[in-house]
């Protein structure tokens, strides 16, 4: 209040009211510096808690985002949130603070600067001017002449003019001045106020917000960090002992590895011997998952499968080995030498390999007792994808593709023997399938009579289920159960006990009692003559025989041979063969050694003419039928080769230009005996008449003296079939018999150039130095035919024979690559013959 | 089939590629049985020799493969080069085609043989000096730029055929016999403390398995 004006002395205009005035206008200088630095101090700290603002905002998503990060834990993920969302509403208020700061403060201060300061000195400028005024009409007035009294008066009323003005500026003045002095009292005060009030209003809320906060939640989170830290402090200090109890177990014996857990799911680093030419030895993670042998790089995410059917390994020991733990886990295809890092641990591995070996034996037998509904519901998926199934499709699923292929052969769902359901076994050379009781008693007769195979289990050559395909249990039975006798053995069934199925079996295929023989030639007899029906190749397509196409060929062999009309010849018989399907069953009836058939024939044919016999010449079962050679599965060396057999052979009464394409030369029935049989049917290819044959005592090694001594092999392989000579070899064919030219079925194959009968006849060790009458091995006549393909596998046969007579040497890599080389080449015969053709 | 070959250390199988009629056969023949044929008739297919020598106080058998050169496409060419540790590489330094062709078999190795398959350059028919068609710097730099082991041989007169032999053969020894070591960059070998020790999952033991399906 001090700096208040008088009034009084204002009109005075007394030095004191100078003196007062100028106290009063330094003061208001004062003050508008001041408030000027104030201003700009406020700006900055807006500036300053913007600043901050937006750096908070980024830190409240960085928390956001690591809540993210945890949002496997709600725990932590919720507790992060909530504090984020905390800080956010915090942040709204300060930013209201700032604004409010600005408004208030800022603002205010500056229209007191501005307006009300400005005011006070445009006032003061005034002033000044009207008091210089008065001070120019002063003088002018004491300057004044006496002697110009107008003058004076006019002077004198200037003055009196400028008095009463510079009264009025004055007390202006000094009215603007207090006015300012008292008006910045209240006014910085409310302004300073209201900033008050807002930050009073930034901490309530922020108080209100965390004391809810920290009721509601931060005093429950607190709690449980204590308990998750305390939890922490437990584990680790049991991880402590863990790793003391590591330590232990690395200097005392492995005995703790063991015991502790599953076998089957035992894993851990292993040293595996690459399998590639430098056997060198690298360190894998290996694992037993599903009864697969798995292993992985330490740092690569891929499972490799190693073996992917424990159930087909053994695992193995190596007595001398040069490096110490090593075990071997043994495919039937492959060998693996595995090294582990102790004894302990090496022995481990076997047990659990071993374990896991029994144990899944034990699930396939659950699973087949259990699953069978489960594994034909998915067939059909299976069927459309066996095609081509890709190389990493583990063995298991081609077992299965086996499976489906073996079972849809008619008869085939049911045991041969006894008809139990889902058969798992078969007799390779019998092409049966059984159940696993019957299996049992047919490898109780020895290898000489059936060949027993797992379906599911074993692996299988491709020639076997080439020879497994052509036949099948409806085309068995006819021939092995054609005339059954139950007063010689009671018929199996599938609950019958042993010994019923042990007499059963013995009497089917070792008496072979139920079997009807060859047709002889005596008066009942109407045919004349004989043939073997040719199978051509089995086609996937399932195409059937055109019903025109065969119409014509059976006009032609029945027109022709019988000589009486077509109208004469057995209308079952013509119907059968162009009808297909339904007759196919009683196909097999119609060849001949079927008496019933010719029985039926007389009945109901009116005339008794005669007709001719042509064996096989049911109508092909559907899946083998087909004359589509593009869709050839046999050997591709057939097309070159097929030449119609009998140019050379002995023409049955003259009637040699009857053998068509269709059939084997016509023969007299009185040359019609089982080896004969065997040999033409070998040349037919046509695998149930060959079975015939045998039921019937052919001998698988007969000398057709009429063919350059000949045996039924070296007949089939001029075909080029796998399937006949896998089907010969089965049934005791031998590969060491000569023809009149000193020839083996080897020199055969070889002459002909049909490598995937020489790589089928070296597999089964046939003799690769036999020399024919001019002292030529197959090796001198593949030379001389300049076959690559043929010389190598000669000589690779040869050397692997050297290798293996030189010495018995751990992992022979002549041993190894003469496997694959046949491998190789087996699965190139049997499933792309086209790819040896490439040679020619 | 000889007893002398029955013992040995190591056995390398080794192959012979490059054009035909560059005298494969006949390094082969040279070598293991010391034999030279000049009107050799080509190769079908492929034949073998063996042949021990010593490296090292060991005993290292060769199996050696020869392959018909000009028989390119047949139905089994990674048959050859199966199980092959080293590959001696021929061409005739007097034809330059078989050079210029040398390319072409390094490509069937890389898609056929081992990757870590040996492979030597050799410049057959060195006698023919005066044919010369193919400078001894060019294939040497040539062997260097594609990390091939190089040199000429005669198998007419003999130079060098031993050596050649011979070196291929010691340089996969020295690669076998320290494999561990070449290993190891590349492969993940574990450090040899025993840090990893079997894990087994703490569930059933075997012997409680066992029982439940005996059940």
């Amino acid at each position: 209040m001090k700096h208040t004006v008088d009034f009084k002395e204002c009109l005075k205009d007394s030095p004191k009211f100078r003196a007062s005035l100028e106290d009063a206008e330094n003061d208001i200088e004062a003050l508008e510096i001041r408030l000027d630095r104030l201003v700009k101090q406020c700006t900055t700290m807006i500036d300053a808690g913007k600043a901050f603002s937006n750096a908070s905002s980024f830190f409240v998503l960085g928390v956001r985002d690591l809540a993210n990060y945890f949002n496997d834990d709600s725990l932590v993920s919720t507790s992060l949130s909530r504090f984020a969302h905390a800080m956010s509403e915090m942040l709204k208020y300060f930013n209201i603070l700032m604004d409010q700061a600005n408004r208030s403060v800022c603002k205010n201060l500056n229209n007191f600067i501005r307006i009300d300061i400005k005011k006070v000195k445009e006032t003061k400028k005034l002033f000044e001017k009207i008091s210089d005024d008065m001070d120019a009409a002063f003088i002018r007035n004491s300057q004044a002449a006496k002697s110009k009294p107008q003058e004076c008066e006019e002077a004198h009323n200037t003055l009196t003019a400028m008095r009463s003005c510079f009264a009025h500026t004055s007390l202006d003045y000094v009215f603007q001045v207090n006015v300012l002095n008292s008006k910045k009292r209240f006014d910085i005060l409310d302004t300073m106020l209201s900033f008050m009030h807002a930050q009073s209003t930034f901490f309530h809320q922020g108080h209100d917000l965390f004391q809810d906060l920290e009721t509601t939640y931060m005093k429950e989170i607190a709690g449980q960090v204590e308990e998750l830290s305390s939890k922490a402090k437990v584990e680790r200090k049991e991880m402590e002992e863990r790793h003391t109890l590591v330590q232990q177990k690395d200097l005392s014996t492995s005995s703790l590895l063991q015991g502790e857990g599953s076998l089957l799911q035992t894993e851990g680093y292993l040293f595996k011997r690459n399998s590639n030419a430098f056997k060198n030895y690298v360190r894998r993670w290996f694992s037993i998952q599903d009864s697969q042998l798995v292993y992985r790089k330490r740092t690569k995410d891929t499972l490799t499968i190693m073996e992917d059917d424990l159930r087909l390994c053994t695992i193995r020991q190596p007595v001398e080995f040069d490096r110490r733990f090593c075990f071997e886990v043994l495919s039937p295809t492959r060998s693996h030498i595995l090294q582990a890092d102790s004894d302990e641990e090496c022995q481990l591995w076997v047990n659990a390999l071993n374990f896991s070996i029994s144990h899944a034996y034990k699930e396939t037998m659950h699973s087949q007792e259990k699953g069978e509904s489960k594994r034909s519901s998915s067939s059909s998926s299976k069927d459309s994808t066996n095609a081509g199934p890709p190389p990493a499709e583990p063995k298991q699923n081609k077992a299965r593709v086996r499976m489906e292929q073996l079972l849809v052969i008619p008869g085939n769902s049911h045991c041969c023997d006894c008809g139990a359901p889902e058969p798992r076994w078969a007799s390779i050379n019998l092409g049966i399938t059984l159940c696993i009781e019957c299996s049992g008693i047919h490898r109780g007769f020895g290898v000489h009579m059936s060949k027993v195979r797992s379906i599911t289990l074993d692996t299988w050559e491709p020639e076997h289920l080439k020879v497994m395909l052509e036949l099948g249990n409806n085309v068995i039975n006819r021939c092995y159960e054609a005339d059954v006798d139950e007063t010689i053995a009671v018929r199996a069934q599938p609950d019958s006990n042993r010994s019923v199925r042990e007499n059963w079996i013995r009497a089917k295929y070792v008496q072979k009692a139920f079997i009807k023989p060859l047709p002889g030639v005596n008066k009942s007899n109407m045919a004349r003559k004989w043939s073997v029906r040719k199978k051509t190749r089995r086609s996937p397509a399932r195409s059937l025989i055109k019903s025109s196409y065969t119409e014509s060929s059976l006009k032609d062999s029945l027109g022709s041979k019988g000589g009486d009309s077509l109208s004469h010849s057995d209308p079952d018989l013509t119907s059968g063969l162009m009808e297909g399907g339904d007759i196919g069953a009683r196909g097999a009836v119609l060849s001949v050694s079927n008496p019933k058939y010719r029985d039926s024939s007389e009945v109901e044919s009116d005339s008794t003419t005669s007709g001719d016999i042509v064996f096989g010449d049911e109508n092909p079962p559907p899946f083998v039928a087909g004359l589509n050679k593009s869709l050839d599965l046999e050997s591709s060396d057939e097309s070159s080769h097929d030449v119609d057999d009998d140019s050379t052979g002995p023409s049955g009464a003259g009637s040699s230009t009857d053998g068509d394409r269709f059939t084997t030369s016509w023969e007299d029935m009185s040359r019609l005996d089982p080896n004969l049989l065997l040999y033409k049917a070998s040349g037919a290819r046509n695998l149930p008449v060959m079975l015939e044959a045998l039921s019937n005592k052919a001998d698988p090694n007969w000398v057709n003296l009429e063919e350059d001594g000949k045996t039924p092999i070296m007949r089939a392989v001029q075909t080029g079939s796998l399937a006949a000579c896998e089907f010969l070899l089965l049934n005791n064919a031998k590969l060491d018999r000569k023809d009149k030219h000193g020839r083996t079925p080897l020199h055969h194959a070889t002459i002909l150039g049909h490598t995937g009968q020489v790589c089928q006849f070296l597999k089964r060790r046939a003799d690769q130095n036999a020399k024919d009458n001019q002292g030529k091995t197959p090796l001198m006549i593949a030379v001389e035919n300049a076959n690559a393909d043929i010389v190598t596998l000669l000589r690779l046969a040869k050397l692997n024979d050297e290798m293996k007579e030189s010495d018995g040497y751990l992992g022979n890599p002549g041993d190894e690559t003469f496997q694959d080389v046949f491998r190789d080449f087996t699965n190139m015969a049997s499933n792309n013959p086209e790819k040896l053709k490439r040679k020619q | 089939m000889g007893t002398k070959d029955d013992e040995y250390d190591y056995l390398f199988k080794v192959v012979l590629i490059g054009d035909s009629g560059v005298g494969k056969s006949n390094l082969l023949s040279r070598f293991t049985r010391n034999e030279f044929n000049l009107e050799s008739k080509s190769t079908i297919g492929v034949e073998f020799a063996t042949r021990s020598i010593q490296v090292d106080g060991k005993t290292i058998k060769a199996q050696i493969w020869d392959t018909a050169g000009q028989e390119r496409y047949r139905a089994i060419t990674s048959a050859y080069y199966r199980g092959a540790v080293g590959a001696l590489l021929v061409y005739d330094i007097a034809k330059h085609l078989t050079y210029e062709n040398v390319e072409r078999w390094l490509r069937e190795l890389r898609d056929h043989a081992d990757q870590n398959i040996v492979i030597m350059l050799v410049g057959n028919k060195s006698d023919l000096r005066h044919l010369r068609a193919v400078p001894t710097d060019e294939a040497k730099n040539f062997a260097e730029r594609n990390n091939l082991s190089f040199i000429e041989t005669s198998a007419l007169d003999s130079t060098n055929v031993e050596s050649a032999f011979h070196n291929i053969l010691t340089e996969i020894y020295k690669i076998v016999s320290q494999k561990q070591i070449r290993d190891s960059p590349d492969d993940d070998n574990s450090p040899s403390s025993n840090v990893q020790t079997i894990t087994v999952a703490p569930t059933v033991n075997m012997t409680q398995v066992e029982s439940c399906h005996n059940d």
